[in-house]
């Protein structure tokens, strides 16, 4: 595979840097949070949001789907919500003097899906999403249905209000690329949103790139050039999220996977190609890893009680596992980056 | 040459310096513990050398360290080898050090051109000299050390001339003191000599054994009675001649026998000793007639004496002489007389309380403890007196007293009385029946009551 050159990956930047403005016309205040949008849809992943209510996270999506032109389909995540409700069912139909099923597509068979408070649905629901997310397909009745692509999910949750709603299992987890928390506006955003927003209404938001664009960007990601060092990296990183491997992995109960690596790996492409290089680098796995990471660990009873993060973890990770791969001798030590 | 390939060498060079360093920093690594190891047995081995070989030459230890060294060079670089950096591998920890955000990893797999080189370097490492030094300046103070440090040869020590016994010098000294001053026949003295001579005669390694140093007491202890003997034989019959010479007139006649036969006894021991007086001074004590002493001149007499002085006087300095019968100038005492009356009485005496100065007869005696353990002293048998200072609380039939004294009765003279005053007030009565009753009296008094 011929790697993106330059060229390729300036004109892919220019494109890219008209989303970002575009959405932060969208949602005030969060220019980190518009990029990691941006890689993940980039790296064609699925993104979870958590924050709380209000915040902007349903804007965002919103804004993002009208951006790209992309058919948006908004799924309300209840207690009650079936499978069927969101894959779509067979309906029984008469053709031609016989009767027959006929598969009548759900919401998911869109290219961007909104799923809205994921958490409040019943496992039953969450579980239906598993085969939609990883293999962008369908299956009911036996019969396999293809997603239409691009097919991104991006999911919202609530910290909150943990009554009445059935947290997500991991393997539903591990399927998300990002988990994006929100945080809260400072006072300069806020009185930017009171002056500029009304109550009710809608931003204004003119569509920036075309379907097929986007198509082509997310081939592009896939020809940018991941040298071997920082594949390295990538993998080292992912081994010492385990149990044993690291020192700072002492209150992890089960590491990354290597979907964790894969994910990694593409949202640094993505991020190399946003800033338009045409090769990933060890500083665009250490920008994403927290995002990739934090919902893939699971920390031990102790960090619990001691009030540890996924965050804190990986922030120790980052600074325990170095760029490459060999260590230092013991005659020599660490000099300040340049 | 293109701008490409120029940029390509420049990094390539410095790739090359960064992995020279780093692999040179694990090399120094791998060989510190063996270089610490190595020079510790090595001091250990030159200190050694030096102390046992007689004729320790630098030479050989000098190619030993070194092929120790090369070889501990050559296996610190094979272990180091596994830790080796490449020149590529240089470069991405230059790239991650300058955070390039792996432009020379694109760079050299040709999809972006080499980046201009930057005027600072900083390949992410600087030498931690204190880890870096200390092995080398141990092993070289180590060495050093061992070099420098001041050791005897143990073949030195074997040719140290070995210090002779003090008694023989004591003796030998004796002897030129004797022969210088012709105080004794020489005779003695020669065959004193010749028995020191045959103790020098041993192996030096002898000299201090048991059996040496016993001859030597034996040689010393005789000497010292030797000189002992005659001092005292001369000064008897220097006072006897004295006695005789003075009170030749005014002793009774008892006495006068005493005082010769103990002159002619005196005479007589020193020409059977064997330390005789020198010849000279025997003849003429020979020849001389102590019954008529007032036939002689007192010129001659005193002459005779103060020889007869001077003899004692220098054997009683003599090193195996002890001088305890002169006074400090050397004269006899003024109770020379009644020395001479009773004398052989403390002889003996004088020669037990000479413990103390070593030899074979040394010690005080036996150890404390040696016939088993001493009993400790319990005192008992002794009385003593109990008093009883609140004598309300004492019952009849207590015993208040265990005194075998007298009563305690005051003796104070009773004063005149005048009126029916008296001046002093006795303090007997009840108090002599209460307090200070004698044991054989309160036994009486309680079988009376009875």
């Amino acid at each position: 595979m011929d790697h993106a050159s330059e060229t390729e990956v300036t004109d892919a930047g220019k494109h890219v840097r008209s989303l970002s403005n575009a959405l932060q016309q969208v949602l005030f205040g969060q220019e980190e949070l518009i990029q990691l949008v941006l890689t993940g849809i980039l790296a064609r992943g699925h993104i979870l949001l958590e924050g709380l209510p209000g915040l902007g996270k349903t804007e965002l999506v919103k804004g993002l789907s009208r951006i790209l032109q992309l058919e948006t389909r908004r799924i309300q995540f209840t207690p009650d919500l079936l499978p069927g409700d969101i894959t779509g069912n067979p309906v029984l139909q008469e053709k031609d003097g016989k009767r027959q099923f006929v598969f009548q597509p759900g919401p998911l068979f869109t290219n961007l899906v909104l799923a809205d408070e994921i958490n409040r649905a019943s496992p039953k629901t969450q579980s239906a999403l598993l085969e939609s997310m990883q293999e962008r397909r369908v299956t009911v009745l036996g019969e396999t249905h293809q997603l239409p692509s691009p097919f991104f999910v991006l999911a919202t949750q609530n910290p909150i209000e943990l009554e009445g709603t059935y947290p997500l299992p991991e393997a539903q987890l591990d399927r998300f690329l990002f988990k994006l928390e929100i945080t809260r506006n400072d006072v300069d955003t806020l009185e930017r949103i009171v002056t500029d927003r009304d109550l009710g209404s809608e931003p204004e938001v003119n569509p920036i790139m075309e379907a097929t664009t986007l198509i082509d960007l997310l081939a592009l990601v896939r020809r940018i050039y991941l040298p071997d060092v920082v594949a390295n990296y990538i993998a080292r990183l992912v081994d010492a999220t385990h149990p044993g491997q690291s020192d700072s992995a002492g209150k992890i109960k089960f590491g990354a996977s290597p979907r964790a690596a894969l994910s990694l790996a593409a949202a640094a492409k993505a991020r190399a190609l946003m800033n338009e290089r045409t090769h990933a680098s060890f500083e665009d796995v250490k920008f994403i890893a927290s995002s990739v990471l934090r919902h893939r660990i699971i920390l031990d009873y102790n960090a619990r009680v001691e009030g540890l993060t996924s965050n804190e973890i990986i922030s120790l990770l980052l600074e325990e596992i170095p760029f490459q791969a060999g260590k230092n001798p013991r005659t020599l030590q660490q000099s300040a980056p340049s | 040459m293109s701008k490409k390939d120029s940029g390509d060498n420049q990094w390539r060079k410095l790739a090359s310096k960064v992995s020279s360093k780093i692999n040179l920093a694990w090399w120094l690594d791998k060989l510190s513990t063996p270089l610490l190891i190595a020079a510790l047995a090595g001091a250990c081995l030159i200190l050694i050398a030096r102390r046992e070989l007689t004729d320790f030459s630098w030479f050989y230890p000098s190619i030993i360290g070194s092929i120790i060294l090369i070889s501990i060079g050559l296996h610190s670089w094979w272990r180091a080898k596994g830790h080796f950096e490449s020149p590529d591998q240089a470069l991405v920890r230059m790239e991650a050090s300058m955070k390039m955000c792996n432009k020379l990893s694109a760079a050299r797999q040709g999809l972006t051109p080499w980046p201009a080189v930057p005027e600072v370097l900083n390949d992410g490492t600087r030498w931690h000299w204190p880890r870096l030094l200390s092995p080398p300046v141990a092993a070289l103070i180590l060495l050093g050390a061992s070099i420098l440090l001041p050791v005897s040869n143990r073949s030195d020590a074997g040719d140290l001339p070995l210090d002779e016994p003090q008694a023989w010098k004591d003796l030998t000294s004796d002897i030129e003191a004797l022969t210088r001053e012709e105080t004794v026949e020489q005779d003695y003295l020669e065959e004193l000599e010749e028995r020191i001579n045959q103790l020098r005669e041993q192996s030096p390694n002898q000299w201090y054994s048991h059996s040496s140093i016993e001859a030597t007491d034996a040689l010393r202890e005789m000497h010292q009675g030797e000189l002992d003997k005659l001092e005292r034989n001369l000064r008897r019959a220097e006072q006897a001649l004295d006695s005789l010479q003075e009170n030749s007139g005014e002793v009774s006649d008892y006495a006068r026998e005493r005082m010769l036969d103990a002159f002619n006894e005196a005479l007589g021991q020193l020409e059977q000793g064997k330390m005789k007086p020198n010849s000279e001074l025997l003849e003429k004590l020979r020849s001389l007639d102590p019954e008529n002493l007032s036939q002689l001149e007192p010129q001659q007499l005193e002459q005779l004496r103060e020889s007869m002085r001077q003899s004692a006087k220098n054997c009683a300095q003599c090193q195996g002489g002890n001088g305890k019968s002169l006074s400090q100038d050397g004269e006899a005492s003024p109770n020379s007389l009644d020395d001479l009356l009773n004398e052989g009485s403390d002889i003996s005496q004088l020669q037990e309380s000479e413990g103390g100065k070593g030899g074979i007869g040394r010690g005080p005696g036996s150890a404390p403890g040696l016939l088993g353990q001493v009993s400790p002293e319990v005192n008992s048998g002794t009385l003593e007196g109990l008093e009883s200072g609140d004598l309300s609380k004492s019952l009849p039939g207590d015993l208040l007293e265990l005194e075998d004294s007298r009563h305690n009765v005051d003796k104070t003279q009773v004063g005149l009385r005048a009126g029916g005053n008296v001046d002093n007030e006795s303090e007997g009565g009840s108090r002599v029946w209460r307090e200070s009753l004698l044991p054989s009296e309160k036994s009486a008094l309680k079988d009376f009551f009875k």
